[in-house]
């Protein structure tokens, strides 16, 4: 059973600082030299380097459909689509974690008003026992789901990991590719 | 430890077990919207009288901006300038009724009576425990009064407005222009069954799905004459490519982008990805604009 709470807490800790984070990388590829531009703020993210790659950092506030690219040769910026798979795992964690610290917040105010209670009735001693332990799991319980409930976090939110990228750069990078054939 | 766990876990399994709304996105589109007189330039040419900027928000809401360009005063009569939408309906900019604006300022005071429980169990002759714990409970008791103000603004059109030399004014009015915005691109995207990419293109107004014109009657000469711009804009693109694999968007762009080349460069665009959550899912371009 102890090492079963142990699990439980370390793994609550590790959801605790994923979840707090404000940001999320995803690597985006493309040529060198290509510039990344969040339409956003309209904030460069960074240049693609010799590598192909490039990381970048994105708020969690919401999903961001898309990000701008411009290619060394180009004078224009190009939107790319970032695409994106379902996944659960930290949505659930996170309601899990806010249920325990809901669960242990209850609790505590349980203990601690019985504690009241007994306190009332005389018993000084067992009474200050209770509602200093009640006090404690109560604040352990507000500690540990504050951070979960109040979260800004889209991602966790709505279930999505964002995968890695590419710009479009390469359909405009010789001219018309296709013939156009329009249907009304 | 055991009791603990089982009041605990009821809290555990309802926090868990409410569903998340996931993120979907079903579709790309695009719309472009173009002047209906061709040799537009970037630029108002050297001896243009007036310039007139049609800013369009990606929700299909006009504003509507004049600018002078001689160096003598312009008057708009706002009375025969107008906007008319897709479904042909006109609406003059001058707005002859009278807007009433009530505005009420509240002054109040309140003023309280507090009783301390434990004054009134010290009085009674309960001490103690109970004693102790009920001296920090107050119950407390309040009135009050105040006065209001009600302040009455009337707001009445202007029938002509006057800008100076190189200067320059907002008709003072939005319209929604059917057809045309993000909500327009959602509710076309919804309705197809099929789920079939489709293009739509028209080469003039009377074929476009959407289209609106806007007309400024101005002056130069203090009122005397009046002369006129009518600007004609219409959708001459609308394509929607949908996603057909979960979480794969990129490809539906990249679809728009093979069928229409161009689809950057035009003066008033917007594509648009179809979600389900907050995002930032709206790219577009705002640069229409006349000229006489």
């Amino acid at each position: 059973m102890k090492r079963l709470i142990y699990f439980a807490l370390i793994a609550l800790a590790a959801l605790m600082t994923s979840c707090g984070a404000t940001y999320t990388t995803l690597t985006v590829s493309g040529t060198p030299g290509t510039v990344i531009k969040n339409a956003g703020d309209d904030k460069v993210l960074g240049t693609i380097g010799e590598s192909r790659t490039l990381q970048v950092n994105l708020d969690r506030d919401k999903y961001y459909a898309y990000l701008l690219s411009k290619a060394p040769q180009s004078d224009e910026f190009v939107p790319f689509a970032l695409e994106f798979e379902e996944e659960t795992g930290r949505y659930y964690g996170s309601s899990f974690g806010v249920g325990a610290g809901m669960g242990l917040a209850c609790t505590g105010l349980g203990v601690e008003f019985s504690g009241l209670i007994v306190l009332l009735a005389g018993l000084p001693e067992v009474g200050g026992i209770m509602v200093g332990a009640g006090a404690a799991v109560g604040l352990a319980g507000v500690g540990l789901g504050w951070p979960l409930v109040y979260n800004d976090n889209s991602d966790v939110e709505h279930c999505y990991k964002y995968l890695p990228s590419s710009t479009n750069d390469d359909i405009f990078a010789s001219g018309t590719p296709f013939p156009l054939r329009y249907r009304k | 430890m055991k009791k603990l766990l089982l009041m605990i876990l009821p809290l555990v399994l309802l926090a868990a077990g409410c569903s998340p709304t996931k993120l979907a996105v079903s579709s790309v589109s695009y719309q472009s919207v173009r002047n209906a007189k061709t040799g537009i330039q970037p630029k108002a040419p050297a001896g243009a009288s007036i310039m007139v900027r049609h800013s369009l928000s990606t929700d299909g809401v006009l504003n509507v901006y004049v600018t002078n360009l001689t160096d003598s005063v312009m008057i708009i009569d706002r009375t025969l300038s107008f906007f008319v939408n897709s479904n042909g309906k006109s609406t003059a900019y001058y707005d002859p009724t009278i807007k009433t604006t009530t505005t009420t300022d509240v002054a109040s005071s309140t003023s309280s009576v507090g009783v301390n429980l434990g004054a009134v169990a010290g009085a009674v002759g309960v001490g103690g425990a109970l004693g102790r714990a009920l001296s920090g409970i107050n119950v407390g008791g309040s009135t009050t009064g105040g006065s209001a103000v009600t302040n009455t603004t009337y707001t009445v059109d202007q029938p002509t407005v006057a800008i100076g030399p190189r200067g320059e004014v907002n008709m003072s009015r939005e319209f929604q222009v059917e057809g045309i915005g993000k909500n327009f691109l959602s509710n076309l995207a919804g309705q197809v069954t099929s789920k079939e990419n489709y293009v739509l293109t028209a080469d003039n107004m009377n074929d476009a799905v959407s289209n609106f014109s806007v007309t400024i009657t101005y002056s130069l000469d203090g009122g005397k004459t009046f002369d006129k711009i009518v600007s004609k804009y219409y959708t001459d693109a609308l394509l929607t490519s949908f996603v057909k694999e979960k979480g794969r968007t990129n490809a539906p762009l990249r679809d728009i982008y093979m069928k229409k080349p161009d689809a950057l460069k035009k003066d008033w665009f917007i594509l648009y990805f179809n979600t389900n959550v907050p995002s930032l899912n709206t790219y577009y371009n705002d640069n229409l604009f006349d000229y006489k």
